[in-house]
Order: structure tokens, then sequence, then C-alpha cells
């Protein structure tokens, strides 16, 4: 492969440091994310799936260089987010933007629409003039449906419309990827597939790439090209959707998709509890898993498999 | 044991007051269970609330809510609140605010069985011990005297369940009980409902958005929408013919259809303000013709199954 | 949504008390009934009268003229005390929040220091060793305004930090002091807002305090505080001449104070969407 991916993150490490116990003790340090890889190609899709305390918000926050990753490099378009300077990150944060879970926390109460909008033109471009950013800020409005709009203040908005506006912002600097987080997690099913129709139609049509985080799988099913599915901080599967979804190799991305609600036919039953602890070596799903060996409290099973579809299971 | 007939709500909104429920009519027998399901202002919630005597101040109410042989619309508020809690229990979507940050969770599921059935300290530690370990909170990992903030977001839901259950209620409210939840946390609090539903004999009222969520744990469904009830029936009838077409609308905007992708409802719901005359579905309706935008359509049928349409669905 | 600033009684209240202080205080400067240094001899301690509305004081001084120009010198002081107060702790406070860590913990524990001190025994002090004088004055209630700007500000801001709008905004490419201008500070404006009128009042309180004590406006200049200090000699042969200062201190308070309620209600505008 001689083309550079858009983006990849390679052995990723996040560590939350912790309240030292007492004033002079080191202080501990709680590893969110174990070394994460990630790739996703120009135009690309890559959902993440992981329940919550899986490390998918953390893992979206230091792909937008809000927090420093221990170790690891993500690198958009080849170069390293955080080996670039200050200068250098305002130009890559031009071709990465972010979509955030709560349409009511997300967009700044005290500002119009308009102002909402054109906040990456001003922060990035900053020798973008009025008239244009009015120009750009009214067209984008227009591609997420809400042309005309951009005199009003968020609160006059429903929580599908406040995700468009959301949308927008992200999309005003035509970005290369979009990292969305949750992006309809906080909205009624209806609703979710309106912002989700418009997310497909918008990538078609700016050719965006996007990193789709969720804990539901039925929209990463439905927005992604790809999956990974996180537990604990390590990606346990990955591969084509269709192939993940339809013939899931990891005990974990089984459980998951067989607690899923459904229409029509009757749930499985529902996974072991999440409550137990990891054993230090060996997968870290092992105490929750109905099929786990006794190799799979001893070694870290590595992710493997054919070309694409890959599962870190010493039984996949 | 619980009836509502022909429940209508009117709120004052910037003093004018406006109709958010009207008509609305359900049966819940004693160790039954129904599920509400809409969007946000279909009037679900509002339908808890009323059973409950929570209202917002300022509501106007008619009809009839019986339950028990009370008129809960009528009862005085002392009353309500000797059955708040002692009689019905009520479950909301978000564990953490639901629960008092300072207090032990033994304590805060004690709590009404000291106030309600007036326990010695001793005898409502005893059972709110036994309480937890009902809903899955057993020793060792988790003991009576930790807080909250110790716990995780399914183990918290499962807290306020036995805090609803604690004084032996004979109907559970439910308000988006699972909307806060990962997955498989979901499955197993939906699964721990409908358990405790069998086997204690309790009536359960579910209120959600999401039609996979209701079309597995109880037997009746109502789905209303714009404050009216549009369809309702046994939740095998329902979901075998889903007649009304918002009932499909909302089943094929759903990221958990079994089939296809989600396909957007067009349009918004009307604003209880400038309801229109007819059917509030109408505008949104590719079936609606000429009388339903002039008349509301009554729900018609048995009680196995009724639909409020002039053009209904016929079987899948 | 315009009709909402009149439905609440308090705001409305205390806007017109307080308009009607600065009316007063602006009046002073072009006219008063007399001189309010002009002595009377023939006509002191004067009862209320239609020459001397309020009447005079043992100089024969007309009380009216006195408290329309202590109105312009109280307002003056308190105005910049709580300037001063506010132009440095705002934002000190405001990058406390931005960069929690030593910095944050250095304004806080200076604020801690601050707060040990009694404000106005402190202002005495300050005053009396700098000398007494409308300047000193204002500085020493000032000094003592910017730890109470400074960790309102820091609070109200942390809260704002914490919103998916500034990760959103952050995730745009702002900065943090471009997040603190733009997001932070008009988010936390209300209550900023209602925390200056709080201090303008209790600044008007410590300046009549200083003044009492003779460490304030300096005569022949009136003020409120040297008006009480004057009657008390008095007080039981006018005791409308202590009375009248205090009125006016208690009123300037009271419109501030009910301002302040009223002002909080109507900048949040997720009350003013619930009316």
């Amino acid at each position: 492969m001689t083309e550079t991916p858009l983006l990849e993150v390679t052995g990723l490490v996040r560590d939350y440091i912790l309240i030292r116990p007492h004033p002079f003790a080191a202080a501990p340090r709680r590893r969110v994310l174990h070394g994460i890889d990630l790739l996703v190609p120009e135009g690309g899709s890559l959902g993440i799936v992981g329940e919550s305390g899986s490390g998918k918000s953390t893992l979206a926050r230091t792909v937008l260089a809000l927090e420093p990753p221990q170790g690891g490099q993500v690198r958009l378009a080849g170069q390293d987010l955080f080996a670039l300077g200050r200068a250098g990150l305002r130009a890559a944060r031009r071709r990465m933007q972010a979509v955030f879970q709560d349409p009511y926390g997300s967009l700044d109460p005290r500002h119009p629409v308009g102002r909402i909008v054109a906040e990456p033109i001003v922060a990035l471009e900053p020798g973008t003039g009025a008239a244009e950013r009015r120009a750009r800020v009214a067209a984008m409005l227009e591609d997420v449906g809400l042309a005309g709009m951009a005199g009003k203040y968020p609160h006059e908005f429903s929580g599908g419309q406040r995700q468009r506006i959301a949308i927008a912002r992200a999309l005003v600097t035509r970005p290369a990827l979009v990292v969305a987080d949750e992006p309809v997690s906080a909205l009624d099913v209806s609703v979710q597939a309106q912002v989700l129709a418009l997310m497909r139609e918008l990538r078609a049509r700016h050719g965006l790439a996007w990193l789709f985080i969720s804990h539901d799988l039925g929209v990463v099913r439905w927005i992604t090209a790809r999956v990974a599915v996180l537990y604990r901080g390590r990606v346990v599967e990955e591969g084509p959707t269709a192939s993940v979804f339809d013939a899931p190799r990891h005990p974990y991305t089984q459980a998951l998709l067989a607690a899923m609600p459904r229409i029509g036919g009757q749930r499985r039953r529902a996974a072991p509890p999440v409550d137990a602890d990891p054993p230090a070596a060996g997968c870290a799903y092992a105490p929750r898993c109905p099929r786990a060996i006794a190799r799979c409290t001893a070694e870290r099973p590595v992710l493997d498999g054919d070309g694409s579809h890959r599962a870190a299971c010493h039984l996949a | 044991m619980l009836t509502v007939s022909d429940l209508s709500v009117t709120l004052p909104m910037a003093g004018v007051p406006v109709p958010v429920l009207s008509g609305v009519s359900l049966t819940l027998p004693r160790g039954g269970s129904v599920g509400l399901v809409g969007e946000s202002g279909s009037g679900k919630s509002m339908t808890a609330l009323a059973v409950m005597g929570l209202l917002p101040p300022g509501a106007r109410t008619g009809g009839q809510i019986g339950f028990d042989g009370h008129d809960l619309l009528a009862a005085p508020e002392a009353a309500l609140c000797a059955l708040r809690g002692r009689r019905i229990g009520m479950v909301f979507q978000e564990p953490m605010t639901a629960l008092d940050p300072l207090m032990r969770i033994g304590a805060q599921v004690a709590e009404p069985l000291r106030r309600h059935l007036g326990l010695s300290r001793a005898a409502a530690a005893a059972r709110a011990a036994a309480l937890l370990a009902r809903v899955g909170l057993a020793p060792p990992r988790v003991t009576p005297d930790l807080y909250p903030h110790q716990l995780s977001g399914g183990q918290r839901q499962r807290v306020v369940i036995a805090a609803a259950l604690a004084c032996g209620p004979d109907l559970l409210i439910a308000d988006e009980p699972t909307t806060a939840l990962d997955v498989t946390v979901q499955a197993q609090v939906l699964d721990l409902l409908a358990a405790l539903t069998a086997e204690a004999g309790m009536a359960l009222l579910l209120i959600t958005h999401d039609l996979a969520v209701v079309s597995e744990t109880v037997e009746q469904v109502l789905v209303m929408y714009a404050g009216r009830v549009v369809e309702s029936g046994s939740t095998a009838a329902v979901f075998a013919r889903m007649a009304h077409p918002y009932t499909r609308a909302l089943f094929a905007a759903s990221p958990h259809a079994a089939v296809g992708d989600p396909a957007p409802i067009p349009g918004v719901m009307p604003d209880p303000r400038a309801r229109p005359p007819g059917c509030a579905f109408a505008p949104r309706c590719a079936r609606a013709g000429g009388e339903c935008t002039r008349t509301v359509p009554p729900l018609l049928g048995t009680d196995a199954h009724r639909v409020a349409c002039f053009h209904p669905h016929a079987a899948r | 949504m315009k009709g909402s600033a009149w439905r609440s009684p308090s705001l409305l209240a205390g806007a017109a008390i307080t308009a009607v202080m600065v009316a007063v205080a602006l009046l002073s400067l072009v006219w008063t009934p007399y001189r309010p240094t002009a002595m009377d001899f023939v006509h002191r301690l004067a009862p209320p009268s239609a020459v001397h509305p309020l009447g005079t004081d043992s100089f024969g001084r007309d009380v009216l003229s006195m408290i329309m120009a202590g109105a312009q010198s109280s307002l003056t002081v308190a105005l910049i005390a709580v300037a001063v107060g506010a132009g440095l702790g705002i934002p000190l406070g405001a990058l406390a929040a931005a960069r929690a860590g030593l910095l944050d913990d250095l304004v806080m524990r200076g604020c801690d220091l601050a707060f040990a001190f009694p404000a106005l025994l402190t202002a005495v002090m300050i005053t009396a060793l700098a000398g007494p004088g409308a300047g000193n004055a204002m500085l020493a209630i000032g000094i003592f305004n910017i730890p109470v700007f400074a960790r309102v500000t820091r609070g109200a801001a942390r809260g704002v930090w914490a919103r998916e709008y500034v990760l959103a905004a952050r995730a745009a490419g702002r900065g943090d002091a471009a997040i603190s201008v733009v997001h932070v500070l008009p988010n936390i404006a209300a209550v900023l807002m209602v925390q200056a009128t709080i201090q303008f009042a209790l600044a008007i309180v410590a300046d009549a305090g200083l003044s009492y004590v003779g460490l304030g406006v300096q005569p022949p200049q009136p003020s409120w505080g040297r008006m009480l200090n004057e009657a008390q000699t008095f007080i039981w042969r006018a005791p409308l001449l202590a009375i009248f200062p205090g009125l006016a201190i208690m009123l300037a308070v009271l419109g501030l104070n009910l301002l302040g309620d009223g002002l909080q209600d109507l900048l949040d505008p997720r009350l003013r969407r619930a009316r």
C-alpha cells in the first residue's frame, strides 16, 4: 500500500491520572487505552462500538488532539498531530472536525446559529472575510436543511435540528474527516434516522470520512463500512461491517449483538454481568466469557485473522 | 387495577391553555404490562406523570384515572403521597439524578420501608439488603454501604429499581428506564423488570421511544402521537399488523428494525399549540386523504387491537 | 418574551430605585436646591419645611442638597471600587478556571488569604496608612472585591468549561483565551452581573463606613457616612438628621439588591424560555 491513509492511529495509549491517596504518593494512573491501532482511508468510514468504560470517548478526544496520549501516534494524512506546532495543529484541525453527543450541551446557548456554525472558520481561517464567512455558513445551513435559520438561537430548535447545526459546524471548514462521538444517542429513534440519513448523504456529497463512535450497534451497522469493537481499551474485533455483524468472531461481539433489542423476534438472554475485574494477564473479557478456557486467563490474544476481518480471541 | 379512561390534560403555555393529552384510555390488570411508545412530545411521559399525580402546576385534567377503586385525579395530595412509593413505584431515565449522592445505597432502598411501612432500622436494612440482592447487587461485589458514585450506570439503575420495589408496589412505572444504558445492561434491566412483574404479580407501565424495547418486554402496547393514542392492543397483534402509518413509520425509522435501512419520517411533530384539525399525523402521512385533514379519526377495533386511522395498513 | 421584564416586580422596583439614585447623583453635578456646602446659621437644625424639604443640619446646610451630593460621591466610590475588583478579579478567576493546576491553586489560595482579613477593618487600615480620601477609599474597597470576583468567576467558569460546547470549540480550533472570552464569560455574565450589584451595594455600605470614621471623601465634599457621624451628636434633638442619610443608604442598597435578583432571572435564557 503506497497511499497514505487519511487517519492512522498506531499504538495509542492513554492513562488517566487519578487523585493521590496522600500528598506525597505518586499519583496513581489508570490505563484507559491499551495501544489502539486504527486506519481510516480517504472517504472511508469506521465505526467504533463499545460499552461505557470501553474507552471509546477517550479515543475520540485523543484522535481529535484534545487530550495528549501517553504513547502512540495519531497521524492525519501522514502528519503526527502531537508533533505539530500550534500553527500546524490549526491547519490539521481544518481537515478534521467533530460532532458530539449532547445536542443540548454542544451548542453555546448565547450564540445565534450563524455564529455557532462560523466558529471553526473564525478560529481556523482567520483571513476569511465576513461576507465569505456568511455565505459559507448560509450554504452549509442549507446543506443540513436549515436554510435561513442563522439568526435563531439554539433553544428555538429541537434535538434533531440542533444536531444538524452541530454537523453544519463540523463541515464548514470542508474537513476530510469528521469524528462523531455518539451523535444520535440522545435523539428519539425517528429523529436518529433523519440525522443518520443526512450524515450519509453529506458523506457521499463531500467525500467525507467518518470516525463514528456509538454504543448502538444498529446505528453503526447502518452508517459505516468498517467497524471496530472496543472492550476495556482494546480493539477485540475489526472488520467490514457486514462481516462483523453477520459472522462475529469474538464472544464479546456476539454478546453485544445478542443483547441488541430487536423488533419482532425474541431477544436472546443477556450477557453475564459486567462487574468482574479483568485478569492482569490474558484476555480482559475472559471473566465474562462463557467459552473461556485456561489459556484465556494466561495469555493475551492478539488481533488476528484473514486480511480484512480480525478478532483478538484464542477461540476465533 | 389501573384504569385510565378518556384522560385529557391541558397545560398553560405562555398563558394560553394547550391540550397535551386527549382521550387517552388504557387498562392495566394486576400483574399485566403495558408499553407506551412515542417520540418526545407524544404525551407518553405526561400520561405517566398524570398517573403519579405529578403533573406540572397549572395543569387541568379531564377523565378518570382509577387505581384500585381510588380516582387518582380527584384524590387529595396527601392520599397520592401515601400511594406513591408505597403502592406505585417509579423508575426514571437518569439513575444518577434519581439517587441521593450523599446517601448509602442500602439506606436509599430502606428509606421507603421505614417511611411507608414503619419498619425498624434493623428490619429495613435487612429487607434492603435482600432487595438489592434480588436485583443482582449482592455482596461481596456490591454491599449496601456503597455510595451511588461507586457503581456503574446499570448498577445504579438496579438500585433505583430496588428502591421502587421496596414496599412491594402493585404498579411499577418505568419512564425510559434503559435509555441511558448500554445494550447489554439494557437487556439485563429489561429481563429483570419482566421477571419481577411475573414473580411478584406487579403491574408494569413501561414508557419508551424505542419500539424494540417494548416489543420484547410487555404484553400490551399503546402507540402515542401528538397527545393521542393512535394504535393499541396486544404486543403480538400490534407488531403483526402495524396498522397505523405512524407505527409503521416509527418501525421503519428504528435502527433496530430487523431488515433494511432506517427510513426517516418526513417532517416534524406538530406544535401542540397549532395542531391540525384532523389527524395530527396527516401532514407527514403518505396515505392521508381528505377526511384525514378534517376529522380526528376515532380509535376503533377490539380490545385485542385498535387503531385510529381512516386508511390503516392491512397485515404485513 | 419581551414583556417578561414587566412580570418581575423586584427587577422593576430595583431598577426604578437605582435609576432614581443615579439620576439624583447626576443631577447634583449641575443642580442642587442649595450649594451643599452653603451654611445658613440662622436656620440651624431646621425641621423639614417648604424652604428646606429635608431640613438643615447643625451648620444650617440643606440636608436634601447634601444627600444629593452625597449620592454622587457614594456611587462614584462604589462604582470605581467594583470596577477595580471586577477588572482584576474576573480575569484572574477566568485564568484560574482555564488553567487548572498550579496557577489555579495559587490564585485560589491567594483569595483565601485575602478572605482571612476582615474586609472593612483592613480597608480602614489601608486608608489610615495611605491617608484618607476618596481615591484611597476606592482602592481599599476595590482590593477586597478582587478575590470575591475571582472566586465567583472561577466557580462559574469551571462549570462552563465542563460543558460540551467548550469541547466543541476546542475541536473547532479555539484556544483557551478565545474560549474564555467568546464562550465562558458571556455564559457567566448573569452570575457576574448579579455579583456586581451585590458588591456595589456592599461598597456603598463600606464607603459610608469609611467616611463615617472620617477616612473617605474629605470635607467639605458631603458624604452619607459623615452626615450620619455628624448627626449622632444631635440624635435626640434632630433625629431626622440621622434618618435621612440612613434612608438614602438603605434605599440604595435595597434597590441594588432587588436589581440583582431581578437580573438573575432576566439574564438566563433558559429561565426566559420556561416562562
